[in-house]
């Protein structure tokens, strides 16, 4: 007792230190694991989170319609009243249209990929730079698992990392921790696909003899069973092969806008490796 | 204010995925949890704060894509220095406080970009340059305020709901 109370304040700030410690020791360098403090704090929070993104669509919505014409004159202001009333006809119209062209382009993924899909909402993503994730709205109880593929009209778009019953949290293709096996659509040269930042891919352990330009496609091989074969990864925006080593230094710019992601198709795809 | 700090983190924690995340500038984005880290540090008991900034940092590490425990150190090393700093020191002022914000932020930032680097020595994450975190230490300096109004607020909804507590504090 007497150690305790004299030795109470380092003893603390000891025990938090290490706790911490401890715990980042524990998930440094490993896989992502689906625990359940985790998937019962995405179902907590994930509603939160949509709502919140609700909100933050309804309000940039009024912000875009009214606000924009709150500084109306006085003398034009039945005018303008009525032009307010039109401009917001027309961009609810022109969301409309929009989210119209977006569900298409998603019902011709449908279509083009014989697996099948699921249509999931982005309802928020990764609060740090330095990691890319995004969480949908679908979950366990709609068949989303674990490094089940995501995709969207434009391209491969990640890999399920975790799901809980109603929501689920993708690794974007630009995240480090991404990878996936790919070809070259032109020359079938093989590689790996990694996530450099935001909107950089990096194209790995391509061999020098291999042939591999500016401008070629990069698709999926299928090979490592996360993606079926095929879609759509990015095109090469740069080849250095002044540099040392076996392999080329290539630098791939991703097919998706992930700064512009609304909504995904989630594929129901699982590899049979009996095939 | 034990209460009123977790209910705030939980909320700026949401809002971290969401708000702040639409509103960042690239890898410039407001830090609220340091902000809340740094006022528990200077107005919590030693334990019970230090394990609501570890639960708030658990929470975030959770819901973001990072590695657990990476804001999770970086937290408790920002709230213990600020819990150290109150023993030594008057920061019982919000221009004081501003300032431990200030200089809190790019220390946060760095642990962050440490713990990143010893788990990716292979394949760097590309480090946030010098400019950047110095705009970000500001940036938070500067709305600290908000969110030191916002826990203040925060108590007294507390106590308008918890009166009893109120009284026998009185």
């Amino acid at each position: 007792v007497g150690i305790w109370s004299r030795f109470r304040f380092p003893l603390i700030v000891a025990a938090l230190l290490l706790g911490s410690l401890i715990l980042f020791s524990l998930h440094a360098g490993r896989d992502y694991q689906s625990t359940i403090a985790g998937r019962l704090l995405l179902e907590i929070v994930g509603p939160m989170q949509g709502a919140v993104t609700a909100v933050g669509e309804a309000v940039e919505n009024v912000w875009d319609t009214y606000f924009a014409l709150v500084h109306t004159a006085k003398t034009n202001q039945d005018l303008k009243r009525e032009l307010a009333s039109l401009r917001q006809d027309l961009v609810r119209l022109d969301e409309l249209d929009q989210a119209n062209q977006r569900l298409r382009s998603l019902l011709g993924l449908r279509k083009e990929l014989p697996y099948p899909q699921l249509a999931a909402e982005v309802v928020a993503s990764d609060p740090s730079d330095h990691f890319r994730t995004v969480i949908i709205n679908k979950g366990t109880k709609d068949g989303v698992t674990t490094n089940k593929p995501v995709v969207h009209p434009q391209g491969v778009v990640g890999r399920i990392i975790w799901a809980s019953p109603h929501y689920a949290k993708v690794l974007l293709l630009t995240d480090p921790n991404s990878g996936a096996d790919v070809i070259v659509q032109r020359s079938r040269a093989r590689g790996v696909v990694q996530g450099m930042d935001k909107d950089r891919l990096r194209l790995k352990y391509v061999q020098r003899a291999q042939d591999v330009a500016v401008g070629d496609r990069i698709i999926t091989s299928g090979v490592a069973g996360v993606f079926p074969p095929g879609i759509l990864i990015g095109e090469v925006r740069k080849v250095d092969e002044e540099g040392r080593g076996i392999f080329q230094r290539v630098e791939v710019a991703p097919a998706v806008d992930f700064e512009r992601l609304e909504e995904v198709v989630v594929l129901l795809y699982q590899r049979d490796f009996n095939d | 204010l034990l209460a009123a700090t977790a209910l705030l983190g939980m909320i700026l924690v949401v809002l971290s995925t969401t708000a702040f995340a639409w509103w960042a500038l690239g890898p410039f984005r407001l830090q609220p949890l340091v902000i809340l880290a740094v006022a528990a540090g200077f107005r919590l008991p030693l334990f019970s704060g230090g394990l609501v900034v570890f639960s708030l940092g658990y929470l975030s590490d959770l819901l973001g894509g990072g590695i657990v425990g990476l804001q999770v150190t970086a937290l408790v090393a920002v709230y213990v220095i600020c819990a150290l700093a109150e023993r030594k020191l008057e920061v019982n002022t919000w221009p004081l406080q501003m300032l431990a914000v200030g200089v809190m932020t790019p220390l946060f930032l760095l642990l962050v970009l440490l713990g990143l680097w010893l788990v990716y020595k292979q394949n760097p994450v590309r480090p946030d340059t010098s400019a950047v975190i110095l705009a970000q230490a500001v940036a938070n300096a500067v709305c600290a305020p908000l969110f030191f109004a916002a826990l203040r607020a925060m108590v007294r909804l507390i106590d308008r709901f918890w009166p009893q507590k109120r009284s026998r504090e009185a």
